[in-house]
């Protein structure tokens, strides 16, 4: 029985979202969840990341299906609206929930 | 730190970051003002709708030019809560009809500059924690020791319309001038951003 346990906890840390999990992709994951929409300007201020390593971090996320890059015009100044997808948000809750659980099994 | 506590951080921090700009604030001091205009005067009354619209479309309006290109734009998510709605207008149902029992009956008019000190302190105060700002906080307690003020001088027998109207425009004073301190701050805190600002 405690082996089979074990294995459940094993396999929640094998399932961690990795495309989520790095730190910079984490904190963009989290931003993006409270807004329905932000422009690149805001998560650049509101991570702290550089404008080269934000647009890299944001390619891996949108290529993985969570994160949606509109690029528009608003009075003749290109602007980039980012949301989080649905399956995004999922993915978002699914890495927050698991995450919980391995580390409410962590000693100490 | 339980999830709620994190989300809801980064949620504060991040709605903290747009509105910090003190648009808010210069459009409570621009209500106040006609607020004044209006008790002191009744026949004035149509221009309060104008004060009410002021405040609820001017910050949105100048935020596109002075907010948004310096520190993003965001369109938070609406939390439709059916309580808090009916709660809100619960709220403002009740504020308006004690304006109307306290202003109409000469018999409690006195109370005016008390029942306005309190209400927009109290209003201040849940700004002063949307935005993070303690020169909010600062101005709530100014609101609540000039309603006291206030209230002393009616009770000894000074008009009521005519304290509570000057009352109310040194506060549109003070607040339109604390406002226009925050946006400068956060203008030199935040330097506009010239060209492209995408990745």
């Amino acid at each position: 029985m405690d082996e089979i346990r074990e294995n459940d906890n094993l396999r929640q840390l094998a399932e961690i979202d990795r495309i989520i999990h790095e730190p910079a992709r984490l904190l963009i994951m989290a931003y993006l969840f409270v807004v329905e929409s932000a422009d690149f300007l805001f998560l650049e201020r509101q991570t702290g990341l550089t404008r080269g390593n934000l647009s890299s971090h944001l390619t891996k996320l949108e290529d993985a299906g969570y994160v949606e890059i509109k690029k528009e015009f608003v009075e003749k100044i290109p602007r980039t609206l980012l949301s989080l997808t649905k399956s995004g948000r999922q993915a978002f809750n699914a890495y927050r929930k698991n995450m919980k659980h391995v580390l409410d099994e962590l000693p100490g | 730190m339980s999830n709620k506590a994190l989300s809801g951080g980064i949620e504060k921090k991040a709605v903290r970051t747009i509105r910090r700009d003190g648009l808010e604030t210069i459009g409570l001091g621009i209500f106040l003002a006609v607020l004044a205009i209006f008790i002191y005067d009744i026949r004035y009354g149509g221009i309060t709708g104008l004060g009410v619209l002021g405040f609820i479309l001017l910050p949105p309006f100048l935020r596109k030019y002075i907010t948004y290109p310096r520190v993003g734009y965001a369109k938070f998510i609406e939390k439709n809560d059916p309580r808090a709605v009916i709660a809100s207008i619960a709220i403002v149902i009740l504020c308006l009809v004690l304006f109307y029992l306290i202003g109409s009956n000469e018999k409690y008019g006195f109370l005016m500059p008390l029942f306005l000190g309190i209400l927009f302190a109290l209003f201040i105060f849940w700004l002063a924690y949307r935005t993070g700002m303690a020169i909010n906080y600062i101005l709530g307690i100014l609101y609540l020791a000039t309603g006291n003020i206030g209230f002393c001088f009616t009770y000894y027998g000074f008009e009521s319309g005519l304290v509570t109207s000057s009352m109310l425009f040194l506060l549109a004073l003070a607040t339109i001038i604390a406002g226009s301190a925050q946006t400068m701050w956060f203008m030199r805190k935040n330097p506009r951003v010239v060209g492209e600002t995408d990745g």
